[in-house]
């Protein structure tokens, strides 16, 4: 017979502790390392922590330490399947030459951006700007 | 608490959650708490490309608060319970406050 | 341990925080509360986008508005020391106060429960289930 766990956050968040999990932010950040402790606020501490920039099938990984992040920034948590991640067609390469790419993005989706946020606010849209979320 | 309710009933079940970014996971709801996080097993996301990170994630929990729609099958619920339930709790809430009950 | 705890022991100890605005400070933790509100000394302001600085002697954040810290590996280390610590002073702190009957039988039979029942036990992740209302308030 199975244990009943309770149908709260700590119910959902404990078995993945000391588990290599992936967490998204509200700004889009993907962030990798083991979950180490949480509490009733889904606040999160993880250690050996990297940041993965993804770009198109490439990736590259940014030291960060230990991370303390608080509850309401995060989207989702998921727990990485360590043989699947072996598996996974991405390819590794430098942040320098992430960033480069990322950058050359952004540049081009900012213009248009402004294009279309001009156009909108002619119908009375206002966007958010920086503090509204990137996910 | 009625949807939390709700959820708890619907455990094992497979439901698709579109989250606000348009992110869309599939996967069997294994847990929900009442803020409606969601935990979900055995995932699978809609348009992999666009989201490659989640490629090595079998299983997550989705903070209730980014959650757009939660879709599942027309089997898994029973709109008439729901209904009672709303109308029921509905009903408590005027009787509290002392208004009109119709 | 819980990640406030583990908060509260890095006071003094310097650390990088990042706002929801993506403006980071770097500084010594000075004090902290259970609304992650923090007050940091010699703290080095940065933009958001790396391009401006300010440095100040003192400044107070809201818990609120916060995104995340990033806290050294020696801070977690000696974090865990200092409970354990704690954990060894008041477990002898209990055994003088029983007067010393019979020490290893009793600590044999409350072998089991301590390694749970210890305040610091709990930061495996049983955090209080049912106590999340705290954050409606």
């Amino acid at each position: 017979m199975e244990a009943l766990i309770p149908f709260t956050t700590s119910g959902s968040l404990v078995d993945l502790v000391d588990k290599k999990v992936l967490v998204i932010l509200r700004d889009g950040r993907k962030i990798i390392g083991v979950f180490r402790s949480y509490d009733q606020f889904a606040n999160f501490l993880m250690e050996s922590v990297v940041e993965r920039l993804y770009h198109k099938m490439e990736y590259a990984d940014r030291d960060i330490g230990i991370l303390l992040v608080r509850g309401e920034n995060v989207v989702a948590v998921g727990e990485i399947d360590l043989i699947a991640e072996d598996l996974i067609p991405l390819r590794e390469i430098s942040v320098e030459n992430i960033m480069t790419r990322i950058t050359e993005d952004n540049t081009k989706r900012d213009k248009d951006q402004i294009i279309k946020e001009n156009v909108l606010r002619e119908y009375g849209f206002v966007s958010e700007g920086r503090e509204g979320d990137a996910y | 608490m009625l949807f939390f309710s709700f959820f708890k009933t619907l455990t094992d079940q497979v439901i698709t959650v579109e989250l606000k970014n348009d992110l869309c996971i599939t996967g069997t709801l294994k847990s929900v708490d009442q803020f409606l996080n969601i935990r979900l097993d055995g995932i699978t996301v809609e348009d992999p490309e666009r989201h490659p990170h989640m490629m090595a994630v079998k299983n997550c929990f989705i903070r209730g608060s980014v959650v757009r729609y939660v879709r599942m099958g027309a089997r898994s619920v029973d709109t008439t319970l729901l209904e009672d339930a709303t109308r029921r709790g509905e009903f408590m809430v005027r009787v509290l406050k002392g208004l009109r009950v119709d | 341990m819980l990640p406030l705890t583990l908060l509260n022991a890095a006071q003094g100890k310097p650390m990088l925080v990042e706002l929801k605005n993506g403006v980071t400070f770097n500084g010594h933790l000075v004090e902290c509360d259970n609304f992650m509100n923090v007050t940091l000394r010699e703290v080095y302001q940065t933009s958001a986008d790396g391009e401006r600085f300010w440095k100040m002697k003192e400044v107070f954040i809201k818990g609120n508005i916060i995104k995340y810290f990033r806290i050294a590996d020696a801070i977690l280390d000696s974090a865990f020391e200092q409970q354990e610590k704690n954990r060894a002073a008041a477990k002898t702190r209990g055994q003088s106060a029983r007067g010393g009957r019979g020490g290893p039988a009793q600590r044999g039979a409350r072998g089991g429960p301590p390694a749970r029942g210890t305040p610091s036990g709990r930061g495996r992740g049983t955090g209080p289930p049912g106590r999340a209302r705290g954050r409606g308030q």
